[in-house]
């Protein structure tokens, strides 16, 4: 009697955690832009010993077409995008799949054609796809959504944003990064009044509901559970706009600096931080009762490209250039470190992976009374401005022209 | 009435012995600021700096070598992105070779671009000699700036320029300076930072530099100082275009003879002379002359890069007509036409005398015939 139970009590548990993750075969490691839960974090003890004693070991590097996109990571496959020129005027855009031992090509999928910077900042698509166990959607630098599966490569569906929603090419191409909410795909579409942000359903690419009033821009939405409240967090200019599961605004919020690029970062149980490179840095803002009230503002931590992470009260993050650590309190500089360049960053239990803009990661205790380094690598050569990706104990990154995986826990 | 006489001394003594210790903090300060740099002795041997190293513009590591010279000249060639870029200062004017604008030949700097070249262009620190150089500091207190321990001073140039500058309080070399900076011709706010300091020779500089507005970073890592390295005349002058530097050795003054054909023949018309100068990529002169009637024509050469020709204008006094023609270089001739009716041909001689043909074609270009000619030799000055 007593066994019957408990294999019941564990198809229960199962069947329950199929249901909150959306039917998923196999957990992700790293499902999207800024890991699972949005948030840059992962949870798994690094070897410190390693990086101090031995250095990480690399397990493989490759070369990789031209990209900014996030490595997403399923247990024994590697996701991103990536581009091929045809000619200096040409190419197309990829979403390629990659056996995570080796490194070594499983199917590659033309999504789009390819976008080319005039500047030289760098070519190829920006956003960083999402996966779900079956399908890998991806939004390319022209705004084409595509479902892929992951099995094969095949393309289930797509959406134009700008063919089917007006969506105009911004600037520097489309940048947002899908997010998985359960059945739910939700992207920024930026078509303009009532098109602007959307909940898509995965499985058919059919809309579910598309609110909001937005041009395409560059901050990624975000996602945060508030007493009890799916919120789905966009930008549109200087507004801080939240949105249930269903579509309904829940609140706004004027910032007081205009379109960030990095993605408003959730601060639990009800904050949220969104900061830009301008002058005005950054600002914190209270959600109680589905108003938004500002704590504080702050020129401490004026984020350009890279998204900070939150760990324990403190926020950790590039200050344009400046690596620093501020307080969730005050928003007050605990540290600032110089000399790295700019970066970006991602958080494993208590260390900060951080990865310069020229290509060096360094392990960095997330310590808000001093700076601590414990061990510094040359990871790639040339400019990186993709944060790096965690899972199977390996930490992934890539840049314009390569990709590479170290081992960096058990 | 005595108590006030007596507290009004007290509070003059008083003011005057804490500004005067002021003023002494101050130059004790800057004194031992310019020690920690070498010394002005040192600095004072200095003409001349080369400097190699790399620099960082937009996450992207390249060389670059910057040439500086006393009192203020400078020269630097960095990459940005894409693009090679020249960055100078006269003593007088700045220019630059910045493909970033679209233009590839040398140009003036505006006022904004000019603030920062001459900021850049300052060997030392500004506050080497700063008196004489007409600077004004002032002592603003001390500061923790970033956790370091830091003597804030406000520098005001000569032109009104403001900066502040935090020097680190135990070493007295300087930690961070804050000023208007220029992001792609539009005045901005910067702050730069000041490490790795190094003795080369008797001097000592920062060899990391990290300068951020905006959104904007940027690294200079030195690798080399090279001091008082030879350096050609007329480095730091703003030169032409690669087009218009054919027309360099033109420049100066000249003696014109100006011969007209008529019906028994070629007749001398006139000799006059003329200045020609090339400034800022164009060449003017203004040529008067006498045939029956009087003729003061401004003359001016360009060149257009979109449609890759030379464009010559004639404003003629006599009948109020700017005459505007285009043309291309063949071997030593530039052929400019207006229609096909009339041309100006530019013959080069030698480099001390060059031609200039007037002619009219009669078929619409088929044939043409010369009407003037215009004999321009040097004047030696």
């Amino acid at each position: 009697m007593y066994s019957k139970l408990v294999i019941v009590l564990f198809v229960f548990v199962i069947f329950s955690f199929n249901l909150l993750v959306g039917q998923e075969t196999s957990k992700p490691e790293w499902q999207q832009f800024r890991g699972n839960a949005r948030d840059a974090s992962a949870a798994c003890s690094i070897l410190i010993d390693s990086w101090i004693k031995k250095r990480p070991a690399l397990v493989w590097k490759k070369k990789l077409g031209d990209g900014f996109s996030e490595v997403i990571i399923q247990q024994d496959k590697v996701f991103t995008m990536c581009s091929e020129k045809a000619d200096s005027l040409s190419g197309m855009e990829f979403v390629i799949a990659m056996d995570a031992k080796t490194g070594n090509e499983l199917w590659k999928t033309k999504v789009d054609s390819m976008f080319f910077d005039e500047s030289g900042f760098g070519d190829g698509p920006r956003s960083t796809p999402a996966l779900d166990g079956e399908r890998i959607f991806s939004i390319s630098s022209y705004g084409k959504l595509s479902a892929i599966s992951i099995a094969d490569g095949t393309i289930k569906w797509s959406i134009d944003f700008a063919k089917t929603y007006n969506s105009k090419l911004p600037r520097w191409a489309f940048c947002t990064s899908p997010l998985i909410l359960r059945s739910a795909l939700i992207v920024e579409v930026g078509g303009g009044e009532s098109k602007a942000f959307a909940s898509i359903n995965k499985q058919t690419g059919e809309m579910n509901w598309i609110k909001g009033n937005a041009v395409p821009y560059y901050c990624s939405p975000a996602i945060a559970e508030i007493n009890g409240i799916t919120n789905l967090i966009f930008t549109s200019d200087s507004m801080l706009l939240s949105f249930d599961t269903e579509g309904n605004e829940l609140w706004s919020f004027r910032m007081p600096m205009r379109y960030p690029t990095a993605t408003p970062l959730f601060i639990a149980p009800n904050k949220v931080f969104v900061s830009s490179a301008g002058s005005k840095g950054g600002c914190l803002v209270e959600i109680n009762d589905n108003k938004a009230t500002e704590i504080f503002q702050t020129a401490a931590m004026k984020n350009h490209f890279s998204t900070s992470v939150h760990y324990n009260g403190y926020i950790y993050g590039y200050s344009n250039a400046a690596f620093r650590c501020i307080s969730v309190e005050k928003g007050e500089t605990k540290w600032t470190k110089r000399g790295l360049g700019k970066g970006t960053l991602i958080r494993v239990n208590n260390k900060l992976l951080v990865l310069s803009d020229k290509g060096v990661l360094k392990l960095v205790e997330a310590n808000p009374e001093v700076y601590t380094e414990h061990g510094s690598l040359q990871v790639l050569n040339g400019k990186s401005w993709t944060a790096p990706s965690f899972g199977n104990g390996n930490v992934y990154v890539r840049n314009l022209t390569e990709i590479a995986s170290y081992k960096i826990a058990d | 009435m005595e108590l006030i006489k007596y507290l009004g001394i007290v509070i003059l003594i008083v003011t005057l012995n804490v500004s005067g210790s002021m003023a002494q903090n101050l130059d004790e300060i800057i004194d031992k600021h310019i020690e920690a740099h070498g010394g002005a002795d040192n600095w004072n041997k200095i003409d001349a700096l080369k400097i190699t190293g790399n620099f960082t513009g937009f996450s992207t590591v390249k060389n670059f070598t910057t040439i500086q010279k006393q009192p203020n000249l400078y020269r630097s060639n960095y990459s940005l992105g894409n693009f090679n870029v020249v960055l100078a200062f006269d003593g007088n004017s700045g220019w630059t070779i910045d493909p970033w604008f679209d233009v590839s030949f040398p140009r003036v700097l505006n006022t904004s671009e000019e603030n920062v070249v001459k900021q850049k262009a300052e060997i030392c620190s500004p506050f080497l000699n700063y008196k004489q150089k007409g600077y004004t500091v002032e002592y603003l207190g001390k500061e923790q700036v970033e956790g370091v321990d830091a003597i804030k001073l406000k520098l005001v140039r000569k032109n009104g320029r403001v900066e502040t500058w935090y020097l680190n309080a135990e070493t007295y070399l300087e930690y961070k300076q804050e000023s208007i900076w220029d992001d792609f011709g539009y005045p901005t706010p910067q702050e730069t930072f000041f490490d790795d300091f190094r003795k080369i020779g008797d001097i000592i500089l920062p060899f990391y530099v990290e300068r951020s507005f905006l959104i904007r970073n940027r690294m200079t890592e030195i690798s080399s100082v090279e001091i008082n390295p030879t350096v050609a005349d007329g480095f730091f002058q703003m030169p032409a275009s690669p087009e218009m530097k054919k027309f360099d050795f033109m420049s100066g003054k000249w003696a014109v003879k100006i011969e007209i054909l008529e019906h028994r023949g070629w007749r001398t018309a006139d000799s006059t002379s003329t200045t020609i100068s090339i400034e800022n990529n164009l060449l003017r002169m203004e040529l008067a002359y006498e045939n029956y009637i009087k003729y003061i024509n401004q003359v001016s050469i360009s060149y257009h890069t979109d449609s890759s020709r030379y464009v010559m204008t004639i404003y003629n006094s006599f009948d109020a007509k700017l005459n505007v023609y285009s043309g291309l270089f063949l071997n030593d001739t530039l052929a400019f036409k207006n229609s096909n009716s009339q041309k100006y041909s530019l013959i080069i001689l030698n480099s001390d005398s060059f031609l200039i043909e007037s002619s009219s074609s009669p078929d619409k270009g088929q044939s043409w015939r010369v009407n003037d000619k215009f004999y321009f030799t040097r004047i030696d000055e």
